[in-house]
């Protein structure tokens, strides 16, 4: 299953990222590999619309959970109808949050 | 004769609103045989319905953009409405056969509709705010529009706020938004003059070159005021040599008609040196500046 935890960089030891559409970063973690990889938001800039086209990448990926400090209501409204997980947390680091994953 | 005059600053906060309506007032007071038309063009946050107390709502609209809708029996979910799209309203998942646009994310601009090869873009009535009309006395009129909570559509709703006003002989007076992004140049165009209510400090002043600047590229003449001045008899120092023609007059600074205004009143009337300093801007406003409403 892949879990998606929301980055401020592209290593498992970077802070969590708060902010779902507009994390710099997405942690992929695939739980029947154990194996993890990054990939760059391209819209955390974006003037409108992060969290949608964010959303949208997430069902396009297959994610079944994401792992982020809020999700707004655009957002929630995609990630709901699709069934993806929403888990709201508040760690420091994205390693810490696998581990209590794993 | 119908004259239109918008209040801008460039920076916020620095008393555009309570310009507009001692304008109002005054106008109102004292051109008795004139329409005077005060028009809320801050449709993010309007707040003249607030110090105008004696007021009778006599006209109300919802305002409607047209925004996109995908038919997904039509759709191939190509993703091409989305590429077009510049405000990311528009989500495509292929292998869900989901294809969706945010209406409120919408900006009706109508890319997607060139974009789609397959007819499957039509579009629906969504609100994006309300227009209302009040009565303050027989020869007075308050106008503001009301953007809905979310909406990115602010510059559309000015525009059609300003279609719902009567376009007849009246004095108009435009309050318009802070900055000088779209919202305000839509509130500037179609008006004969310009007033800039600027703060003399580096903020205020760096402000007010830029919507001067913004005036000057659509040819409007500008009237400059400064507000919360100390040292009211040197506050033309505080502008550009090269500006200083524009040079209206200034306001002193007064704690006591802050903490008023903060409680809803504008109490200007109380204070004899901003009663007289108000009156020398109005007077030389349409005395001297070429403001042809006061020549009739």
């Amino acid at each position: 299953m892949i879990t998606v935890i929301t980055s401020t960089a592209d290593n498992i030891s970077a802070p969590f990222d708060k902010r779902f559409g507009r994390a710099e970063w997405f942690c992929f973690y695939d739980s029947e590999k154990d194996m993890v990889s990054f990939q760059k938001n391209e819209f955390s800039n974006v003037s409108n619309g992060a969290g949608v086209r964010v959303a949208e990448l997430m069902v396009e990926k297959g994610v079944k959970k994401i792992i982020s400090g809020d999700f707004g209501p655009k957002a929630k409204e995609i990630l709901k109808k699709f069934s993806i997980q929403m888990v709201v947390a508040d760690k420091k680091r994205v390693e810490e949050i696998i581990e209590l994953i794993k | 004769m119908s004259y239109k005059i918008a209040v801008v600053s460039g920076k916020g906060g620095t008393g555009k609103t309570a310009f507009s309506i001692s304008l109002f007032n005054f106008l109102r007071s004292n051109l008795e045989r004139s329409k005077v038309t005060i028009v809320d063009c801050d449709v993010e946050e309007p707040n003249i319905s607030l110090f105008l107390k004696d007021k009778t709502k006599f006209y109300h609209k919802l305002i409607t953009q047209d925004v996109a809708v995908i038919d997904e029996e039509r759709c191939k979910f190509c993703k091409k409405c989305s590429d077009y799209c510049a405000f990311n309203a528009i989500v495509v998942i292929p292998r869900a056969r989901y294809a969706k646009v945010d209406s409120s994310l919408c900006h009706s601009c109508g890319a997607c509709y060139l974009a789609c090869n397959y007819d499957a873009i039509g579009t629906k009535q969504y609100v994006a705010g309300e227009v209302d009309g009040y009565k303050i006395s027989s020869n007075s009129y308050m106008y503001e529009g009301r953007l809905k909570v979310g909406s990115p559509m602010q510059t559309f709703l000015i525009g059609e706020l300003k279609k719902e006003l009567p376009q007849d002989d009246t004095i108009t007076i435009y309050d318009s938004p802070p900055g000088t992004s779209c919202s305000v140049v839509e509130t500037l165009s179609g008006s004969d003059f310009v007033i800039i209510v600027a703060e003399p400090t580096a903020f205020g002043i760096h402000d007010m070159l830029l919507v001067r600047e913004l005036a000057d590229n659509l040819d409007k003449p500008c009237g400059i005021v400064l507000n919360k001045v100390e040292d009211v008899e040197r506050a033309v120092e505080y502008i550009p040599s090269q500006h200083r023609n524009d040079f209206l007059g200034a306001l002193p600074y007064s704690v006591e008609f802050a903490w008023n205004y903060a409680c809803g009143e504008l109490s200007y009337s109380n204070e004899e040196r901003l009663k007289e300093s108000y009156f020398k801007i109005f007077s030389k406003l349409f005395i001297n500046e070429g403001a042809d409403c006061f020549k009739r």
